[in-house]
């Protein structure tokens, strides 16, 4: 900073000899380059951002065409107007302008040193690239060796890392050509802009297709990793954008996301499941293991009947299963037109045998129907009258009644058992989840969800803690 | 030996105790936790206890904890449906580990075992 002061205070003895025109150019540049510093140009690649700025060409061309002088002072001012508009810390700003006066400065006293060479002549271009690629040097050595003090990282790899070969290149081109055009007719220095335009999107857009390799690329890997390591739990990770790019990052981790939830639900599932068919197994063949060679016919009767009931456990179980597989598959619905005080009434026929005078229903609008598998609505109901049977004390009544809805139809199963136990309400529904008197699969209610979900609907259960608990099933409207 | 079966499955409850009886084992039986710490620290001592993890009222493996706690000595055999469980009932104190579904005569073979290995009151009834 202080370096560049003194640069700048020794370029200020110059600007006593100037002509009209001199400081003329001398606002026209400065103001040009505050437009240029407070406007940069963005290009993203990977999660860096870089800002470019046309500074360097205008300062190229000028250096042809005006009084060293006049471009220094130029690059003081319009540095510091850019960089106050751009509302950047005062410490920045000091830095950033004493940076470039000095770079500047080394690249005039290059520039003078080739011997000033007229801007129409090939000499005068290897010239002002040659004293550009100083102003580079001191740029990347000040800017470098200030990174590497403050982040503590080695100056080689800081330095690298701001070397800009290719936009320097670039900008001495543009510098040289905008002053070529300038001498020929200043009129037509709008023109360069158009290229200037064309290729600035041209590069951007070029930036983007790398990048978009890059994340594809990104994705192929973790895609790869998780096909031969088959960890459902990887995520594809470093794309978190808005864009197309970000969006399919995103996609396909929510997509691995379900994919690693549903095998952990059919892991815990069979897990569940083997362990419910291991009690039967243990009691048939425990039974048969306990056997005398030489059994009462009392003892033998005991161990057929035994052996019989606990088989048929496990066909129940085993038949639960199967159903519970295919019950949330839409696909696996037949829908039709059911008619509800018809389909009442024959819930009614098969419930009542096995409730014994417990059952109470409502009678539902006469001409209401809703559309849906009636033979798997059946299934429910009588699933969940079956439940309250076995977790209601005899005699006690359980109603069923249909209720309308704006969306749709509510049946509900209501019982005078006492209600839930703590907790209980929110796993009634998880498949093997059981009470402690239950003898049953453990995935009747589970199969009632299964059926309310595939139609499009909810099963759920409003417990009434000390009186009782109302299951029931939402089914929506489906008007096709 | 008299052996304590905490079951809460009657029915396996029922086939053990046939067998063990046949085999001349005294036989008590208890479906709870509770009732089976109840039980264990009263006067008469068991020789061996059966003890499922999936109780109604306090897990199998608390179970073992509080027996272990309470410094019982008594040979434990854990017998269970939560095959995943073995190393942790046999690190809180399990004498042996049986899954079920099992064999009566591995079981019997194993209740005879740890009878014969000087735990306490191993005369058998």
């Amino acid at each position: 900073m202080a370096a560049g002061a003194v640069a700048a205070a020794a370029w200020l003895q110059g600007a006593g000899a100037w002509s009209a025109g001199d400081v003329l150019a001398w606002a026209g540049i400065a103001t040009a380059t505050a437009v240029s510093e407070r406007f940069p140009l963005e290009l993203h690649y990977r999660n860096e951002r870089a800002l470019y700025s046309l500074s360097d060409a205008l300062w190229t061309g000028s250096m042809l065409l005006v009084a060293p002088s006049v471009l220094a002072l130029a690059v003081v001012a319009g540095v510091l107007a850019g960089q106050v508009l751009h509302r950047r810390r005062p410490v920045k700003i000091a830095f950033n302008a004493g940076q470039l006066v000095l770079g500047i400065t080394a690249a005039l006293g290059v520039f003078a040193a080739l011997g000033s060479p007229p801007a129409d002549e090939p000499a005068g271009w290897l010239a002002v690239a040659v004293a550009m690629a100083a102003f580079l040097a001191v740029n990347t050595v000040t800017v470098g060796a200030i990174i590497a003090v403050a982040e503590r990282r080695p100056f080689r790899q800081v330095a690298l890392a701001t070397t800009g070969v290719l936009q320097w290149l670039g900008n001495v081109a543009v510098g040289i050509l905008g002053a070529l055009v300038w001498i020929a007719e200043p009129r037509a220095l709008p023109l360069l802009l158009v290229p200037l335009g064309l290729s600035h999107l041209a590069y951007r857009g070029w930036l983007r297709t790398i990048q978009e390799r890059d994340w594809m690329a990104r994705m192929g890997q973790a895609a790869e990793v998780i096909a031969t390591s088959g960890d459902l739990g990887k995520r594809i990770t470093g794309i978190e954008r808005s864009d197309a790019a970000g969006r399919l990052a995103t996609s396909l981790n929510d997509m691995l996301a379900r994919l690693e939830g549903s095998f952990v639900r059919e892991r815990t599932f069979i897990r569940e499941s083997s362990h419910e068919l291991r009690t039967p197994i243990t009691i048939c063949r425990g039974y048969l293991d306990v056997l005398p060679p030489d059994p009462t016919p009392v003892r033998l009767l005991e161990t057929v009947d035994v052996v019989r009931d606990e088989l048929d456990r496990m066909t129940r179980i085993v038949d639960d299963m199967c159903d519970l597989a295919y019950m949330e598959d839409p696909a696996s619905l037949r829908r039709r037109q059911v008619a509800l005080d018809r389909f009442l009434g024959e819930v009614a026929g098969k419930a009542r045998p096995l409730l014994n005078g417990r059952l109470v229903i409502e009678p539902a609008d006469a001409g209401a129907s809703l559309r849906a598998d009636d033979r798997r609505l059946m299934q429910a109901l009588i699933n969940l009258i079956k439940n309250a049977r076995d977790h209601t004390p005899a005699k006690t009544p359980i109603r069923l009644r249909v209720v309308g809805e704006p969306a749709g139809w509510r049946f509900e199963v209501a019982d005078e058992g006492g209600g839930l136990p703590t907790d209980a309400e929110r796993h009634v529904f998880e498949p093997f989840y059981k009470g402690t008197d239950s003898r049953g699969s453990g995935l009747g209610l589970a199969i009632v969800s299964g059926i309310a979900r595939a139609h499009g609907g909810v099963a759920g259960v409003d417990n009434r803690r000390g009186s009782g608990a109302t299951f029931w099933v939402r089914i929506p409207r489906c008007e096709s | 030996m008299r052996v304590l079966i905490v079951e809460d499955e009657l029915r396996i409850a029922s086939f053990l105790t046939k067998g063990l009886r046949a085999a001349g084992y005294g036989v008590e039986h208890t479906t709870t936790g509770a009732d089976a710490l109840d039980q264990l620290t009263a006067e008469t001592p068991f020789g061996l206890v059966i003890l499922d993890l999936g109780l109604p009222d306090i897990d199998g493996l608390d179970v073992l904890d509080e027996v272990r706690d309470r410094e019982l000595t008594t040979p434990v055999i854990v017998l269970t449906a939560r095959t995943g469980d073995r190393e942790e009932a046999l690190r809180r104190g399990a004498d042996e580990f049986v899954a079920k579904p099992l064999s009566f005569r591995d079981l019997l073979g194993r209740v005879e075992a740890l009878a014969g290995s000087g735990a306490p009151g191993s005369d058998r009834e």
